[in-house]
């Protein structure tokens, strides 16, 4: 397998096409692109919310797993029974985790077991060395302004056997598939989402599904960044009508927009550069221009910004034009179980400098600092997400406690992180490591997927917040795991939400 | 997260959000609806907003600036328009 990896590795470095065509699918005179609906939620079924790691190959397939395993769980309302997986109304991923948030959305939670077998099956590493040994590849990145990042996004479309394009995802009644990139200039989320890409002029159902997931999986220095242009910056303006008035400006249109939330300031800041608009300051004659001018935008692995895809969410919940607002569901008292399950295929590579005295050289910084730099921003994502979440709880109890008993609803905050797998024996450990230790190449060692698909359902019925969504809900399922002793739920809801099942179990 | 609540003389008006208007007395040009209603309270992220009434209700001021704080709720207040 090393050496297979080296041949790759050597086979990317040979793909030096030096293309500068970037990628484009303008918005047409007169075109404009649908608004994206928004989320709607029965309160009788629980609204799930999931999202999806990077980690390669290793992400794909424990993605894959746990919507296996909501399939096989169901529950009874109504007269009718349902799959839990049917209840899932949002995906943002990242990296690996997008391009089974791109089969999700094409074919649904039904697919995941098939999904799995493809990935257990796929030699990602033979067909990138095949088309790098291909002199025919090797012409088009010379002669047709191509670069490497072109034959990853082949290998997508040859990996999930479709050309389709976004238009076949994000259609009313199905869920709602963030896949996110990032900006490697401005550090910021790049969304694939009908927002985003009305921002940069893009026609919507025109750009390839492909490009999303390419440019969310697109990791630095391995693979060359998507670029994209963006017609906004076109001498005539965007041709197609993009949405219009998007009350998007408030933040910038205040001087206290830094103070009132920074972060919320610098999402506006960096959306009015995509949409290269003039901002006026209250009490200003001035119209302040964009703070870049980005007419190319260069999209490189979403884990740079946020390898956990958390970070989208925790902005979209509380935004009250997103198509994922929580408040409007809570102010419509549609919510009342607010399932969210984050699964991380993060791991921790052994390293040999844990050992070694040798010299550190720059390749071995590179690796180190970047592995480092997405570690430290996904912990620090699920950091912010937990205090979101708090937040969140807070808010409902003070609107119930003023006697809106729309607003009561219960949360269920489910991670599936290998670390949460028994390590206390020697077992134990040697089959957490296994698993960590799965190759984030598109290329897996037989009985990969089927460890990964082992591990989700232990991970998930050992996990004290799912124990108490199967009790609330009444979930019918297999246990595959025993309850971790001492362990409950930490967010409870603070009125009695009618309960159809026993007490939890202890 | 943070709450705001919008009062006014009648409840279940819709709230319209919008960007800042000039001056005091122009409305939220191509105002954007919300599912938020008046006297109820909701959740939004911490911030500022500008907030409108349903534009076919007749109330002053036109429109409001409103800063949410984490943890905490506020309150805003419209008023009918005398006829």
């Amino acid at each position: 397998m090393k050496a297979r990896a080296a041949a790759l590795v050597a086979g990317l470095a040979l793909l030096n096409g030096c293309g500068t065509k970037p990628t484009d699918y303008p918005l047409a005179a007169g075109q404009s692109n649908k608004p994206q609906a928004a989320l709607d939620a029965d309160p009788d079924h629980p609204l799930v919310v999931m999202t999806f790691s990077g980690g390669g190959s290793r992400a794909a397939a424990l993605a894959a797993a746990v919507v296996k395993r909501l399939n096989d769980l169901h529950y009874t309302v109504g007269g009718e029974t349902r799959a839990l997986s049917s209840d899932i109304a949002v995906v943002s991923s990242v990296s690996g985790g997008s391009v089974y948030a791109a089969d999700f959305g094409l074919n649904g939670p039904a697919h995941a077991a098939a999904f799995m077998q493809r990935i257990q099956d796929y030699d990602g590493i033979g067909w990138l060395t095949r088309r790098a040994l291909d002199p025919i590849t090797w012409l088009s990145l010379q002669f047709e302004n191509e670069t490497r990042i072109d034959v990853l996004q082949a290998m997508i479309e040859d990996l999930l056997q479709t050309h389709a394009t976004m238009a076949a995802i994000n259609q009313p009644g199905k869920p709602l598939i963030d896949l996110n990139a990032t900006d490697l200039v401005a550090g910021q989320v790049f969304t694939f989402d009908r927002q985003t890409l009305d921002d940069v002029c893009m026609d919507y159902d025109k750009v390839p599904l492909s490009l999303g997931v390419t440019a969310s999986a697109a990791f630095p220095i391995a693979f060359t960044p998507v670029l994209l242009r963006d017609d906004s910056y076109l001498a005539t303006g965007c041709p197609g009508m993009r949405n219009g008035h998007l009350p998007y400006r408030t933040p910038l249109q205040l001087a206290s927009g830094p103070y009132d939330n920074l972060e919320t300031f610098r999402t506006a800041r960096y959306r009015q550069s995509l949409r290269n608009e003039t901002v006026r300051v209250q009490g200003s004659g001035d119209d302040v221009p964009p703070y870049r001018t980005p007419v190319y935008l260069r999209l490189v692995d979403g884990g740079v910004a946020d390898n956990s895809g958390l970070t989208t969410l925790r902005r979209a919940f509380p935004d009250p034009i997103a198509p994922a607002s929580l408040g409007r569901l809570i102010a419509r008292g549609r919510l009342r179980h607010l399932v969210v399950i984050a699964v991380n295929a993060r791991s921790e590579p052994q390293s040999p400098l844990d050992t070694s005295a040798q010299y550190t050289t720059i390749v071995t910084m590179a690796e180190g600092i970047s592995g480092a730099l997405v570690d430290s921003a996904s912990a620090n994502s699920a950091a912010v997400f937990q205090d979101f979440i708090k937040l969140l709880l807070d808010d409902r109890d003070r609107l119930v406690k003023q006697g809106q008993t729309q607003a009561n609803f219960a949360v269920y905050p489910i991670s599936i992180d290998f670390d949460q797998l028994p390590s206390a024996t020697a077992a134990e450990r040697q089959e957490q490591q296994r698993v960590k230790s799965i190759a984030t190449s598109w290329t897996l060692k037989p009985g990969d997927v089927a460890v990964l698909d082992h591990v989700a359902g232990e991970l998930l019925w050992r996990h004290p917040c799912f124990r108490l969504l199967v009790h609330d809900v009444e979930l019918r399922g297999q246990p595959e795991a025993n309850a971790v002793p001492d362990t409950d739920c930490p967010v409870e809801p603070p009125l009695p939400i009618p309960r159809r099942g026993k007490p939890p179990p202890a | 997260m943070a709450t705001i609540l919008i009062r006014f003389d009648d409840d279940g008006v819709r709230i319209v959000t919008g960007d800042i208007p000039p001056d005091a007395t122009t409305p939220i040009r191509d105002p954007q609806p919300t599912d938020f209603v008046t006297n109820q309270a909701f959740f939004v992220a911490e911030g500022a907003y500008c907030y409108g009434l349903d534009p076919n209700v007749s109330c002053t001021p036109l429109w409001r600036i409103v800063k949410a704080v984490d943890g905490q709720q506020t309150e805003a207040r419209f008023r009918k328009k005398a006829p």
